[in-house]
């Protein structure tokens, strides 16, 4: 099973991250789950592939109610993203999964009906949680064409996606504690699967206009407090779109 | 129960339902073990503090040696839990997957015949799958059953504790005051572990 740990908690606001399953096979990429809830409602961001179901489920049942899950935040399109997207249907039909606009006829290829899906126009929108207000953030080209983040303003918490992800061993710890050692393990990662610098550009300027304790990804290690700006740097600077010939194999 | 009989009768997705049902009530029960421990403990440290209810000083430590069974009984309740939950999950995904490849052989007569072996195997998977989530909801209902016995006993010291506190000379208020949430708490319990038996019987069924 994953291991679930509290990133933010309010009264009953809080913040899980499910992360790191020891009984993963090793060819599939480690993921990190993120739930939010607020009292009895909660959001899944990004609820993951169809090969860990079976794990997040349990991990999530330990910490709180799933039926209390009303809503998916698919980032993306990718299978680690939202593959198990018809599991979740199939305990609680009457979920419904945000994203991006350009996807929701796409994503019903893993499950799901036309009411299943809530489309995300390609500037935001707001997202409400029981009294909670996210806001969906759009991070398009970094990597998918349609691409969001959520931001939490109470939290100061970002849920960013692929942007800040980073390919560690499965003891890594939770949150980076050397920005300049974990950074190595995110650098391959950015410069391959961001596709656009003028994209990259825009995230950072929008990023750098919120206010955020925490910058969440979805592999990898979650940047806290000074190291969240010297991501947004770090990533500014980055040339990305860059095929690697030598290591392509 | 005693019997790894594979259920029937009940979708996956309804199994999981009914599972995480039985998960929430099994997170309840084990809160309220815990609690009804620090209570025995609090039952031993006023027993000290009266000196002269010696006899409340044994029916207290009988009671914390209980509750630290029950405990123990919990944690393995709330394992066995875990592993059932994961174990339906398994189930569900893999019958959404024989549910696709059902689908995909009714397209044609040559889909039929290229999937036969495919969905012969899948079955017998799936029936392996459905034992051994039966197997775990013996293990659970054999455990529930320890931990309904344990509370038993525990109510019964509970009930002998308030009348060796009405016994005592001294400090006989707070010990009455200590037997009484003791007793109330192990009421509360033993109605919760009888549904969820009754709970998981339903899922096996």
């Amino acid at each position: 099973m994953k291991v679930a740990q509290t990133i933010f908690q309010s009264g009953d606001h809080r913040w899980l991250a499910i992360t790191r399953d020891p009984a993963r096979p090793d060819y599939v990429i480690d993921t990190n789950e993120y739930l939010v809830t607020d009292g009895t409602q909660a959001l899944m961001c990004d609820p993951g592939g169809l090969e860990i179901f079976p794990s997040v489920f349990s991990t999530v049942s330990n910490e709180c109610n799933p039926n209390g899950i009303t809503a998916l935040f698919s980032s993306h399109q990718d299978p680690d993203v939202i593959s198990s997207l018809a599991l979740w249907l199939e305990f609680n039909p009457t979920i419904r999964c945000y994203t991006s606009w350009l996807w929701a006829s796409f994503i019903p290829h893993f499950g799901g009906t036309r009411e299943t899906f809530v489309p995300i126009p390609d500037q935001g929108m707001p997202i409400v949680l029981g009294a909670l207000k996210l806001q969906a953030v759009p991070a398009h080209y970094l990597h998918s064409s349609g691409n969001f983040h959520l931001y939490d303003p109470a939290a100061r918490l970002l849920f960013s996606g692929d942007v800040g992800a980073a390919l560690l061993p499965i003891d890594a710890g939770l949150f980076v504690t050397d920005f300049a050692q974990h950074i190595r393990h995110a650098e391959g990662f950015h410069r391959r699967w961001m596709g656009s610098n003028e994209a990259k550009r825009d995230w950072c300027e929008r990023a750098a206009g919120l206010d955020i304790d925490l910058l969440c990804p979805q592999h990898g290690a979650i940047y806290c407090g000074q190291d969240v700006q010297r991501f947004i740097n770090w990533f500014d600077e980055l040339e990305v779109g860059v095929v690697d010939r030598k290591a392509g194999t | 129960m005693e019997t790894d009989d594979v259920p029937s009768g009940s979708s996956p997705a309804a199994m999981l339902e009914q599972v995480v049902l039985v998960n929430e009530d099994i997170k309840q029960v084990v809160r309220n073990a815990f609690r009804i421990n620090l209570m025995a403990l609090n039952a031993i440290l006023m027993a000290r503090r009266a000196g002269s209810a010696a006899g409340f000083g044994i029916v207290a430590r009988e009671m914390r040696e209980l509750s630290e069974a029950l405990v123990h009984s919990m944690r393995t309740l709330r394992a066995l839990s875990d592993e059932l939950l994961y174990a339906v999950t398994y189930v569900m995904r893999h019958a959404r997957i024989e549910h696709v490849l059902a689908r995909a052989a009714t397209q044609s007569t040559r889909a039929q015949g290229n999937l036969r072996e495919v969905l012969r195997a899948t079955a017998a998977r799936r029936i392996d799958l459905e034992r051994h989530v039966a197997g775990q909801c013996a293990a659970l209902a054999t455990d529930l059953r320890s931990a309904v016995g344990i509370s038993r006993v525990a109510d019964s010291l509970a009930h002998m504790a308030k009348i060796e506190a009405s016994w005592a000379s001294d400090h006989r208020a707070g010990l009455d005051t200590v037997s009484e949430e003791l007793a109330s708490s192990l009421r509360g319990i033993l109605p919760l572990l009888q549904a969820l038996s009754t709970k998981l019987e339903a899922i096996h069924r």
